[in-house]
């Protein structure tokens, strides 16, 4: 009875860890570009590319490696042109920010206008 | 002509200027994090005969490495230039031979010639992942200490091994 207990123990938690590796594989290649197409995720392409890159992130999600490590190691060798969410950093953060900037000096003009 | 009319056209002109830019761009040239770092480690079999290589295979002078495939056409084109640049020996050519079939492999330099001092035979491809490979062929050159320099997607001609390589090589022609 107890060993029976043990197996089904067993088997949930076993069940549990690949879901969790499967979870994570399927967000990650949705966060990642396709470096040979035209504006498309891993997830979505079949090229031979992406379909080696695909296997290289579940051998290394099924090693241990978190979804962080993963994403580094691609950007460090594709850029982080590879992340569809890239971070924030001196090149680009006038992208992030510039819309809000834009806004707030918009606003501030018409709002001058406006109280004239 | 009004104030606002002088700003919309300022404003129209300087968006058409960054998106005329836009137009010659190419989206595949992304540059290559991996210059100014070193080659990565691997451990690969040779092409020709059953002996494992590693990073030892490089000499201490500057060498081109081409990732090539048989069933490449543009690794074609490019062939000639590499057969060229492999007569001069201030500086050494080693093949990357990508997720291919050995044996077309061989019969495809028996036809063309082989170039490479060296050629390591990447089946599976992951070497080329840690060197950031899109697809062949794809060129790079490393100093003596095996830090990566230069990187070109595509395949080479005159033009680029004039003006960008061999400034790197250090032949001056």
């Amino acid at each position: 009875m107890k060993k029976i207990f043990i197996i089904i123990i067993f088997l949930l938690s076993t069940n549990s860890y690949s879901e969790d590796i499967e979870k994570q594989y399927k967000s990650l290649i949705e966060e990642l570009r396709c470096m040979v197409c035209q504006n498309q995720n891993l997830a979505e392409s079949e090229a031979p590319l992406a379909v080696d890159m695909k296997q290289k992130i579940k051998e290394m999600l099924e090693s241990g490696k978190n979804k962080e490590q993963i994403k580094n190691f691609l950007s460090e060798r594709y850029s982080s042109y590879i992340l569809y969410e890239p971070p924030i950093n001196n090149q680009n953060i006038i992208l992030w920010f510039g819309p809000l900037i834009f806004i707030i000096i918009l606003s501030y003009i018409l709002f001058r206008r406006y109280i004239k | 002509m009004n104030k606002s009319t002088a700003f919309a056209i300022i404003a129209f002109s300087f968006m058409s200027f960054f998106l005329y830019q836009g137009l010659y761009n190419d989206p595949k040239k992304v540059e290559s994090p991996l210059i100014g770092k070193e080659f990565p480690k691997f451990k690969l079999n040779d092409l020709f005969i059953n002996t494992a290589h590693d990073n030892n295979i490089f000499q201490n002078k500057k060498t081109i490495i081409n990732v090539w495939a048989s069933w490449c056409l543009e690794c074609e084109r490019e062939h000639s230039h590499l057969i060229a640049l492999s007569k001069d020996k201030n500086f050494d050519l080693i093949g990357i031979n990508y997720k291919d079939n050995t044996d077309d492999a061989k019969g495809w330099l028996n036809m063309r010639g082989n170039p490479y001092r060296i050629i390591v035979a990447d089946l599976s491809g992951d070497l080329s992942l840690d060197l950031g490979v899109y697809g062949v062929p794809e060129t790079y050159i490393i100093d003596e200490n095996q830090v990566i320099l230069y990187k070109h997607i595509g395949p080479i001609n005159n033009r680029i091994i004039q003006q960008e390589m061999m400034p790197l090589l250090g032949n001056i022609e």
